[in-house]
């Protein structure tokens, strides 16, 4: 578009229009308010292909492959719910829904705890808070697949530095396996990720506490309330609003989880990692079956969407002025 | 006294945090000077002299150097498509009441709750049928198409919290749409900029599902997709290699992180409750 045509279209639009649509009558066609607003269907009109081509064909074309057989090579075949029932009746994305929920379980409540005692020694202006502030939210900037690496290279069992560290003070005993083991594995992993996304938890916890008013706390201080009855009756309730945001965000982040499993253990030992997305990357790049990956992906669409709504109530997003 | 107890408990549990945080890169950097015998044999302490030959090896032999230069292309890229549509659709939404305008942002909101992880099949599908695969253009409008939703939500909300007189003033002044919005609204919409780009910058940089599955020759991976690989495959194990690796990832987002981190701390927890 170039700026002469923008420039007598403008001319006829003024940018400012009042919101009159209710009260006053529709006398104009609707074809003749759609040209009228031309610049404005310009400006947005590219984010509307991009977004229709990468989003909505794709989602659209899962949703019809979900009822077919289908490797993505030869012509898919209709075989209606049958790529569902077997989805169902599959123990092994049982076990995947419940590491999902193991995940999801010990990660969202313990970046949220981690998170809120942190945000409360900076906000609190404990010494070098500054530092603190700097130091907790460094892995959330670091590419997750180098995390997976260089942790798998922590827990590696004969060199990795957790059991050399173990070994040399003495405590052999406790030396493990630590992705090797189908028990503990899942746990190794969610401590990782934990590790990587408690210092985004902070930062929210932080800007929400920054933002209570400091009469509060000299009055608390004047009642003579101690650190611990300060975070759970002054603070906690005051942050309330971000914690369910935070419970939210977490709990959508463990549905989807998936790079940091994938590039340490592949879901293994034998699926004892497994989630929804390792399950269907699996399903779809290591066993070609497109429409039964198709269904996985609607499942886990539906579960995520469902949490996203929740969250989205809640905050308000769409209205925030 | 129980007072001094409890802070002493305090400062014990932030030390040991910060421990934990520093000492894996720690524990990264001086292994990435370390010989592969180095590593295995004394996993801890420090290299006998410093082996920058791994740096050299990551760069020149392996492809992290390329890996790296695509990085740079698909996330630069992404982030200025992604702020350009996001300022002018965030723009439209905001400042004409179009017919559609109401299901336009409906439908954004709806892309928001949708896991893109679960698009990965058809994506990979068309993305092969368009012979885009392997291409570092087909990566940018794909992240920029994923990142655009929040964005275009984030700056329809900045510009709705924007007063109109200083447009309407340029308008009368003469100005047209697209000069009110090149000359006007562009130049007041700078931190939310900013907050835009920072938001979405981390992802699109760490991104691994999709171009895991759509970056697969060697010269067109991208970083992520690299390291996950690096000195296992070819050649047989390096550890040094990898270490290496991992750091030359690393350092320059902790040379941003380092300079911008104010910056950065504020955008993303604007970005997320915004």
């Amino acid at each position: 578009m170039t700026d002469s045509t923008a420039g007598t279209e403008a001319r006829q639009t003024p940018v400012h229009r009042p919101a009159r649509r209710r009260s006053a009558p529709p006398v104009r066609s609707l074809w003749s308010r759609i040209t009228e607003y031309r610049a404005a269907y310009v400006f947005i009109l590219p984010s509307i292909i991009l977004l229709a081509l990468f989003m909505v064909v794709p989602l659209v074309h899962s949703i019809v492959m979900s009822f077919h057989n289908w490797n993505g090579i030869t012509a898919p075949e209709y075989i209606g719910m049958a790529n569902y029932e077997r989805l169902f009746s599959e123990r092994r994305f049982g076990q995947a829904i419940q590491n999902n929920l193991i995940f999801l379980v010990l990660f969202t409540s313990c970046t949220l705890v981690l998170g809120f005692l942190s945000a409360v020694a900076i906000s609190r202006r404990m010494r070098f808070w500054r530092f603190y502030r700097f130091a907790f939210f460094v892995p959330y900037v670091l590419v997750t697949a180098v995390i997976a690496v260089l942790w798998g290279q922590i827990y590696e069992p004969s060199h990795g530095i957790l059991n050399t560290a173990l070994r040399a003070v003495g405590l052999d005993s406790l030396t493990q396996l630590w992705l090797g083991n189908h028990r503990i594995t899942m746990y190794s992993i969610v401590a990782i990720a934990i590790w990587q996304i408690s210092g985004f938890t902070m930062l929210l916890y932080l800007a929400a506490m920054e933002g209570i008013d400091q009469e509060i706390h000299d009055a608390a201080t004047i009642d003579g309330v101690n650190a611990w009855q300060r975070c759970i009756y002054i603070i906690a309730p005051m942050v309330k609003q971000i914690t369910f945001v935070l419970i939210m965000l977490q709990i959508i982040a463990s549905l989807k989880t998936f790079d940091l499993i994938w590039v340490l253990t592949k879901g293994g030992p034998f699926y004892a990692s497994e989630v929804m997305g390792t399950y269907l990357y699996r399903a779809a790049f290591e066993q070609q079956q497109f429409g039964y990956a198709s269904a996985v992906a609607l499942v886990m669409t539906v579960i995520v969407m469902a949490v996203t709504i929740v969250y989205l109530a809640l905050t308000n997003l769409p209205n925030k002025k | 006294m129980t007072r001094a107890i409890g802070l002493s408990f305090a400062y014990f549990g932030l030390f040991i945090w910060s421990a934990m945080v520093f000492l894996p890169l720690l524990f990264m950097f001086v292994s990435s000077f370390k010989t592969h015998g180095e590593i295995l044999q004394f996993p801890i302490g420090l290299p006998s002299r410093l082996h920058i030959e791994n740096y050299v090896n990551a760069m020149v032999n392996s492809t992290i150097g390329v890996s790296f230069v695509n990085s740079v292309i698909v996330t630069i890229g992404s982030l200025v498509f992604v702020v350009a549509l996001s300022l002018m659709g965030g723009y439209a939404l905001s400042r004409f009441q179009f017919p559609g305008n109401k299901v336009l942002l409906l439908g954004l909101v709806a892309l928001l709750t949708l896991p893109v992880h679960a698009l990965v099949v058809p994506v990979y599908y068309f993305m092969d049928m368009f012979n885009l695969r392997n291409d570092n253009f087909g990566l940018i409008m794909l992240y920029t198409a994923f990142h655009l939703p929040v964005s275009i939500i984030i700056m329809r909300a900045y510009f709705q919290s924007l007063p109109r007189a200083v447009e309407e003033a340029a308008q009368l002044d003469g100005c047209g749409t697209w000069g009110v919005f090149w000359y006007v609204a562009i130049p007041l919409s700078k931190a939310s900029i900013a907050t835009v780009a920072i938001i979405n910058v981390v992802g699109i940089w760490s991104e691994y599902l999709f171009a895991s599955v759509l970056m697969t020759s060697p010269a067109s991976r991208t970083l992520p997709v690299a390291v996950a690989t690096l000195g296992t495959g070819e050649g047989g194990t390096d550890l040094g290699l990898r270490f290496a690796g991992l750091s030359l990832a690393t350092i320059p987002i902790l040379i941003l992180y380092l300079f911008f981190s104010r910056r950065i701390m504020k955008g993303i927890a604007a970005g997320a409750v915004k």
